[in-house]
């Protein structure tokens, strides 16, 4: 039985039934990781010997009745943000290259109290600064569907190898956009779910207020099945909610959408929207409206003040957050002269463009005459934002977006000029300084044959009409169905 | 807005960078049209609004006040550049 086209549902009841093993699986993986992976280029490290350690005593508790749940033996894979015990965690950056942290991150941790196998790290944008994983200090990631061109990013690992099938689900983190953009590049689906859903300890920080841990599957379900494994207060996050989770998977039996309530935002369909992109959408409300949904114009009136705002917040929390990388402790540090010297090279050798771009920018964003001018302001900026959702969630149950304005662009296309690459997160910046739940479901193909996904932003801890809402989409087409041609 | 090469450098020399001339004249041409596009922000009266400083937390959580294992020596410098086995080494700062 070959594996790698199921579902990690049906690989779960493939398990359960005892038709596979996680060993077989987790062995099919590592193989296919070691065929298109050269092509791919999603993976950073491959945990070859613990996971099969992992997929052995996932099969020996299963022969002695003792199976986890849905996730046991299931291979997945992680952001290399995500601190692993005994694994490296790099960042995509020279200036973690080598560090093995010696502890799991929350996230992890409770991926493998649910059995799960965890077949190894995925490439990234550096710190999860970037939209296209070409920042990543190692190496690109490439597009299962189109290698010429990028996997969106920075979770760009994480949607190639889920796309690709070589694992059947990953994790990611989104900060502004980081796990449903190239969710929607790749045609799987991503879930960033509200800040404080799941705990952020362990996971390396880029901007506190914003960063968020979250699940790809090639299916809603899949994303729901993970997201359960993952979420809940953890007393190591004070910033992580102390409210029950929901039984989400259990909830999708017959989801429906009838007389459920979408509210399309005008000020997200505006000029610069691919055309291509816009119909895709325009069909999926169609076929939304067909099953019973009920849709309305809404106005978020503050959206295009979201990307200043954004690049003001994000980058300040950076350049606070990216000062612990000193040389001391761990990873590069260049020791050739004073204390100071070895503090300036190690940041200045260790860090890549991008990322330098951004503690610059936040640094000179915090100095005294700046503070109030911008980092104050930007944050007020913020309430209104926020503000504007909690209005348009008084008449809606859910609101329906691009992800992004255009499919996935090619390798090295991208602009030189920052302002110009960072007004492409548009309609994803708006969920993070909100804290709202947000997913990419898969929703068409260009004409060219890349994907395109939509985006569904939900109340706050509403991550239940979230999933409702595409899984049942989900039952009405088949997009998520279809595979990428370049690593058949 | 153009932005001077010392500000740059100031922002680099607080952020504990160090970097080289084309590095200072690119940042100083980005940081410059950044700063130009959040001047958008400057248009909005936001006087009587709140900030946000975090999108969730109402007020900050508290935890009892007892000891809890913390990392044994061993794995906490088992990353470190340098060593004695018992501290973290760095360069003399006193001399």
């Amino acid at each position: 039985m070959n594996p790698h086209h199921l579902s990690l549902r049906a690989l779960a009841d493939a398990l359960a039934a005892g038709e596979l093993t996680s060993e077989e699986v987790t062995r099919a993986c590592l193989e296919r990781i070691r065929t298109t992976d050269e092509r791919l280029g999603a993976f950073l490290h491959v945990a070859e010997e613990t996971a099969l350690a992992q997929a052995r005593a996932s099969d020996e508790r299963r022969r002695e009745g003792r199976a986890l749940g849905l996730l046991d033996g299931v291979p997945v894979a992680l952001k290399d943000n995500l601190s692993t015990e005994g694994l490296p965690t790099t960042c995509a950056s020279r200036i973690l290259e080598g560090y093995v942290p010696p502890f799991d991150a929350t996230v992890v941790q409770r991926l493998k109290e649910a059995g799960a196998v965890i077949v190894g790290k995925l490439n990234m944008d550096e710190f999860a600064m970037g939209s296209t994983t070409e920042s990543s200090a190692f190496k690109p990631t490439r597009n299962p569907w189109d290698l010429s061109r990028s996997p969106g990013g920075s979770s760009g690992g994480s949607a190639a190898a889920t796309a690709a099938r070589q694992v059947f689900g990953a994790l990611g983190s989104d900060t502004g956009g980081s796990i449903r953009q190239p969710a929607s590049h790749c045609g799987v689906v991503g879930i960033k779910p509200t800040y404080g859903r799941c705990s952020r300890h362990g996971l390396v920080a880029y901007a506190s207020s914003l960063d968020q841990v979250g699940t790809f599957g090639r299916t809603v379900e899949d994303a729901a099945i993970l997201l359960q494994a993952i979420a809940g207060h953890d007393p190591n996050d004070s910033t992580s909610v102390d409210e029950p989770v929901p039984d989400w998977v259990a909830a999708l039996e017959g989801a429906s959408v009838e007389g459920m309530r979408l509210g399309i935002p005008k000020e997200y369909f505006v000029d610069g929207l691919d055309p291509e992109v816009e119909g895709a959408l325009r069909a999926a409300i169609a076929t939304l409206v067909s099953m019973g949904a009920k849709v309305e114009e809404i106005s978020l009136p503050h959206t295009e003040y979201a990307i200043a705002a954004y690049y003001v917040v994000a980058p300040a929390e950076a350049s606070s957050n990216l000062s612990r990388f000193d040389g001391i402790r761990y990873g590069l540090s260049i020791r050739d002269g004073s204390l100071r010297d070895l503090y300036f090279r190690t940041r200045g050798e260790g860090f890549g463009p991008e990322v330098k771009r951004r503690i610059v920018t936040g640094t000179w964003l915090l100095s005294s005459g700046n503070y109030e001018q911008y980092s104050v302001r930007a944050q007020k900026v913020r309430t209104l934002i926020r503000r504007d959702f909690d209005e348009a969630f008084a008449k809606v149950d859910a609101i329906l977006t691009p992800v992004a304005p255009t499919a996935a662009r090619r390798l090295g296309e991208g602009s030189e000029d920052p302002l110009e690459a960072y007004l492409s997160d548009t309609f994803t910046l708006a969920c993070n300084l909100a804290g709202l739940p947000g997913m990419s479901v898969p929703c068409g193909f260009t004409s060219k044959g890349l994907p395109v996904g939509m985006q569904l932003l939900g109340k706050r801890m509403d991550e239940a009409t979230l999933f409702r809402l595409g899984a049942a989409y989900q039952q009405a087409t088949d997009w998520h169905r279809q595979s990428p041609p370049e690593v058949a | 807005m153009a932005l001077a090469r010392e500000e740059v450098e100031r922002a680099a020399r607080l952020a504990a960078l160090s970097l080289d001339d084309e590095e200072v004249e690119r940042l100083r041409h980005d940081l410059s049209s950044l700063v130009g596009y959040f001047e958008k922000l400057l248009a909005l009266d936001v006087s009587q609004v709140p900030p946000t400083d975090h999108a969730t937390m109402g007020s900050a959580p508290t935890r009892p006040d007892v000891v809890r294992p913390s990392l044994p020596v061993e794995k906490a410098l088992a990353n470190a550049p340098e060593s004695d086995g018992f501290s973290l080494l760095v360069p003399r700062i006193i001399e």
